[in-house]
C-alpha cells in the first residue's frame, strides 16, 4: 500500500531536484502523458480497492494509453488540427469516472464520513 | 515473478511522478517573459531593470505631487483652493500645449534644393503628412517636449494630414517651404546631434529637402488654438498603470 506512495514522492523529489524543463514544443506531449499518468493513477486506486488490481493491467493500461495519447498529439501535429484535446478529453473523462467510482467504493464501504 | 511486477509498478510510479514534477517544474505563464531575458546578456537585464525603475520613480513622483495638490485643497481655505485649482489647470494647459511655451531648445529649419528638371523647371520639393509626422516622432524619441511647426503647435490630438495633396496640420495648412520647425528639449545640444545623425534628415535630403538646425537658448511656442475637441474621448476604465 505504501509502496506506491513512496516510489512516487521519489519521483516528485527526483523530478524536482533534476530541474529538467522540456521545451516549448514538446508541452502538449508531457501534458498528455501527465494526464494519462494520473488516469492511471486513479484507475489503479479504484481496482485495488475494488480488489481487481492487476499488474498487467496497471502496466499496460498506462504504456498504451501514453502511446496512444502522444500518437494523437503527434497526428494532430502533422494534421494542424488540435487532436491532444481528443486525448485530454477522454483522458479527462475517464479520471473523473474513476474519481466517481472511487467515492462511491469508499462511501459504501465506510471507510471515510463516519 | 509477483515481487518483480510491483518493481516494474513502482518504476511505473516512479515515472508518473517524474513526469508530474517536470511538468509542474516547467515555466508555462511566464514562459514570455522568460524567453525575453533568455537572448539577453547581464547588461541588457540590468539596463531593463534600470529603466523600469526610472518608470517606477516618475509615477511615485506623480503619486508624490497628486497628493501634495490633493493635500492643498483639503488644507486652506475657499479662496486659496481656488487658487490651486487656478495654478493646476495652468499646469494641465501648460502640458497639453493650450499656453505659450519657452525655454531652450532648437530650430530647425527646412529649406528645398532647387534644381531644374528636364523641362527646365523649377521642381519644387514639399513636405509631406508622412515625412512630417515621422520627423516629429522622431522630435519626440529624441527628447523634445514641445514642438510647433511654424505657428501651429503640436499637441497629443493635433492630426497630421493630407488633404487635397497638401499637407494639414491642426486642420490648417502647413505652409511652403522654407519652414521652421521649433522644439523645446531638456538637452537641445543632444537633440540636435540625434537629430543630425538621425535618418529622417537623410529622407529628406532624399526629397530634395535641406536641414539645418541651431540650438536656441530660447525658443517661443505658440500655444494651441482651437477648442479642444474632446468628445471622443471617454474616461478610462483601465487599472493598470502606465497604460495610455
Amino acid at each position: 500500500m505504501w509502496l506506491p506512495i513512496i516510489f512516487l514522492m521519489i519521483g516528485l523529489l527526483l523530478g524536482f531536484m533534476t530541474d529538467v524543463a522540456v521545451p516549448d514544443a514538446y508541452s502538449h506531449y508531457l501534458a498528455v502523458v501527465v494526464l494519462a499518468g494520473f488516469d492511471t493513477l486513479l484507475g489503479g486506486a479504484r481496482a485495488h480497492l475494488e480488489k481487481q488490481f492487476s499488474d498487467k493491467a496497471f502496466i499496460g493500461g498506462f504504456l498504451l494509453n501514453v502511446v496512444f495519447a502522444s500518437s494523437l498529439v503527434f497526428l494532430g501535429r502533422q494534421l494542424g488540427v488540435e487532436l491532444y484535446l481528443a486525448a485530454v478529453f477522454a483522458l479527462g473523462v475517464r479520471m473523473f469516472n474513476n474519481l466517481g467510482r472511487l467515492r462511491r467504493i469508499l462511501i459504501d464501504e465506510k471507510k471515510i464520513f463516519q | 515473478m509477483k515481487n518483480k511486477w510491483s518493481w516494474v509498478n513502482g518504476i511505473i510510479f516512479l515515472a508518473i511522478g517524474f513526469l508530474v514534477a517536470i511538468q509542474m517544474d516547467s515555466p508555462r505563464d511566464h514562459a514570455n517573459e522568460i524567453e525575453e531575458y533568455n537572448g539577453k546578456d547581464e547588461w541588457e537585464v540590468r539596463e531593463g531593470l534600470i529603466a523600469e525603475q526610472e518608470i517606477q520613480q516618475g509615477l511615485l513622483d506623480s503619486i508624490k505631487e497628486t497628493d501634495q495638490t490633493l493635500s492643498d485643497y483639503e488644507e486652506q481655505g475657499k479662496r486659496q483652493q481656488i487658487r490651486t485649482l487656478k495654478s493646476s489647470i495652468e499646469k494641465l494647459e501648460e502640458e497639453l500645449g493650450l499656453s505659450e511655451a519657452s525655454g531652450a531648445g532648437v530650430t530647425m529649419t527646412i529649406s528645398p534644393i532647387f534644381f531644374e528638371n528636364e523641362d527646365g523647371a523649377d521642381v519644387y520639393p514639399s513636405l509631406s503628412p508622412l515625412m512630417l509626422s515621422h520627423l516629429i516622432n522622431e522630435m519626440n524619441t529624441f527628447g523634445a517636449k514641445d514642438i510647433a511647426v511654424e505657428n501651429e503647435r503640436y499637441t497629443l490630438i493635433t492630426p497630421i494630414r493630407n488633404v487635397n495633396g497638401e499637407t494639414y496640420m491642426n486642420n490648417r495648412p502647413v505652409p511652403s517651404l522654407p519652414l521652421k520647425i521649433k522644439a523645446i528639449a531638456e538637452d537641445p545640444e543632444a537633440l540636435k546631434s540625434y537629430l543630425d545623425g538621425s535618418q529622417i534628415i537623410q529622407v529628406l535630403a532624399i526629397e530634395d529637402m535641406d536641414v539645418e538646425i541651431q540650438v536656441n537658448e530660447e525658443v517661443t511656442l505658440p500655444p494651441y488654438k482651437d477648442p479642444l475637441n474632446l468628445k471622443d474621448l471617454t474616461e478610462s476604465t483601465a487599472e493598470k498603470a502606465g497604460e495610455s
